[in-house]
């Protein structure tokens, strides 16, 4: 727990975890406030769709969680990608092995700090998005529906989503870590989404939905659309990918000299 | 700097020198960094560690902390087998390899935080002691980013300091030191060793090395070429220099000749003869040139180390 803890500490101290938080908050409060003022410019009738989509509960539930994650998820794979490769140039990973530290148990320690503070993370942009989804759908003056109408959805939207993020910032901090590198990490998850784009022609799609980032969407969008998810396959698939990251970091970690 | 001991830990853990390896081998590619090193360090003792770039200090002190492997070789700390990977050895281990290490956007308070959660934890209270110890109470609050070289030094003294270890490894941890620090850093290691801790010190300043250590190695080509105490080292290599006008130094090494003193010209200046005889002859030596009329502007007594090391380490 003590590792944890001083885990915890260097990674929520670490400006580019706060600056991350602050750029989405304003990326996403920008999205909905751009959507909402372009909506309401449009014709009387044209905006239907996009009202319906964006500001009308319980679809926006969906939409809010689908544009989280593709924002937030790059976005956490690139912080936690820093974070694995400031332990190498700053040479900090060093100074906790030649203090006796099991090198498996710092890499870890560290992840599940990362993991942990990204559920924070994952919540305020979560309510960041429900006010911008609200106060959109009031500036558009549209029927916005009911925003209880699917409240009881949000602990379960909450989970999903933070675990899905974990996962695309697991594997950052994996690739990241074992390339030493955090250009790595965040190309790494890059280039597994454009395969993904570019495999969903060839690959059949029970195949294609054991992939990262579609198991990740998949996981969110059961819990924010369906009134009954079936979230066992995608979840077994994200937690197989952060098993698989954090086991690639600690076995890398394990053998790795340091110069 | 200085810093009461938790406890005197010079005899933690089992009987044995703090430090004894013996045939270690590194090689880096085709280039062997290490060729069948020993080294034994007693307990208790300042121990100098010297060698010229390259000869495989550096190497020596990762391999000693379990940064790297060894090809070849075994290594024991304080008493107990060490090998890579293993942990606990280090518990009692406070190293410094190269530059100190840390988080640029922590305070050096939480910095020590981090790296106190690591290996074994620290008693309560300590990060304060050795901010103190190494003068950074003042600074221990501002970033570690916007500390200067040797405030970095200074934390990396302290984090080294962190667990009261038995053994301290030290590279080099006079760099960046003004003055002044540099003479507490070494009251501290003093105090240190009286205390019965060991204390492992690398340095490419040779006069500091003297004023500290008991007993040195001086490595080169990833080989012991000489280890013991400080002092007998000297004495066996005993040396005077004698600085005479640049227009006198022919005629100061017949005079000396005609005494039986064999003097040459060193790498001192112009003007510097070395006479490889102990260090009490020098009245003979003065008295010799002084009668010959040859003005005598400086005299050295003894031997130094820079001498002894270049004399091993060169060629």
């Amino acid at each position: 727990m003590a590792l944890v803890r001083g885990a915890l500490r260097k990674v929520i101290l670490r400006p580019a975890t706060r600056n991350t938080l602050l750029v989405l908050v304003a990326l996403i409060a920008l999205v909905y406030l751009g959507f909402a003022v372009a909506i309401r410019a449009m014709p009387p009738g044209e905006g239907g769709d996009p009202i319906g989509t964006l500001f009308g509960f319980p679809t926006a539930y969906g939409t809010l969680a689908t544009l989280l994650l593709t924002i937030g998820g790059f976005a956490a794979a690139a912080w936690a990608g820093a974070i694995a490769a400031g332990e190498w140039s700053w040479n900090t990973f060093r100074s906790a092995v030649a203090r006796g530290e099991s090198r498996p148990r710092y890499v870890l320690a560290t992840l599940v700090a990362t993991v942990l503070v990204a559920f924070v993370g994952w919540l305020v942009l979560l309510a960041v998005g429900l006010f911008g989804t609200i106060a959109g759908g009031m500036i558009t003056g549209g029927p916005v529906g009911d925003p209880g109408s699917a409240v009881d959805r949000l602990p379960g939207l909450a989970l999903a989503g933070w675990w899905a993020v974990s996962m695309e910032a697991a594997i950052g901090y994996g690739v990241a870590f074992v390339a030493r590198s955090q250009v790595a990490g965040i190309a790494a998850l890059v280039a597994i989404y454009f395969a993904e784009q570019f495999g969903s022609v060839i690959i059949p799609a029970d195949v294609l939905r054991f992939a990262p980032i579609i198991a990740a969407n998949s996981l969110v969008g059961e819990w924010a659309r369906a009134t009954s998810p079936d979230v066992l396959v995608p979840l077994v698939a994200t937690t197989a990918y952060v098993l698989l990251a954090a086991g690639a970091a600690a076995l890398v970690a394990r053998r790795s000299e340091i110069a | 700097m200085h810093l009461p001991p938790d406890k005197e830990s010079g005899t933690a853990g089992p009987a044995g020198p703090a430090i004894r390896a013996r045939g270690l081998v590194r090689t880096y590619g085709r280039r062997r960094a290490l060729d069948g090193l020993d080294l034994e360090v007693p307990r208790g003792t300042v121990y100098g560690f010297l060698g010229p770039n390259g000869a495989g200090k550096t190497t020596t002190m990762r391999i000693l902390t379990g940064l790297i492997r060894a090809d070849a070789g075994s290594v024991e700390l304080l008493g107990q087998p060490f090998r890579w990977g293993d942990r606990e050895p280090l518990f009692d281990v406070g190293a410094l390899i190269e530059s100190p290490s840390f988080f640029p956007y922590l305070s050096a308070r939480d910095n020590l935080r981090v790296l106190a959660s690591t290996g074994r934890t620290p008693r309560a209270g300590r990060i304060d002691d050795v901010l103190d110890a190494v003068g950074l109470t003042g600074r221990a609050a501002d970033r570690v980013g916007t500390y200067s070289l040797g405030m970095k030094q200074r934390l990396g003294i302290a984090v080294a300091l962190l667990n009261d270890p038995a053994l301290l490894l030290l590279d080099e941890p006079a760099n960046g030191l003004d003055p002044a620090g540099i003479v507490e850093m070494r009251q501290m290691l003093l105090a240190l060793a009286a205390a019965g801790k060991t204390v492992l010190v690398s340095s490419h300043i040779l006069s500091e090395i003297q004023a500290m250590a008991d007993e040195v190695a001086i490595i080169a080509n990833g080989k012991l070429v000489r280890a013991g105490r400080l002092a007998e080292m000297l004495s066996a290599t005993g040396e005077v220099r004698v600085r005479v006008q640049p227009e006198f130094v022919a005629r100061a090494i017949d005079v000396l000749a005609g005494s039986g003193v064999a003097a040459s010209p060193n790498g001192h200046g112009a003007g510097w003869l070395t006479a490889a005889v102990p260090p009490g002859r020098s009245p003979d030596i003065n008295r010799a040139l002084v009668l010959a009329e040859v003005p005598v502007a400086e005299l050295a007594t003894g031997s130094d180390l820079e001498g002894l090391f270049l004399s091993l380490t060169e060629g």
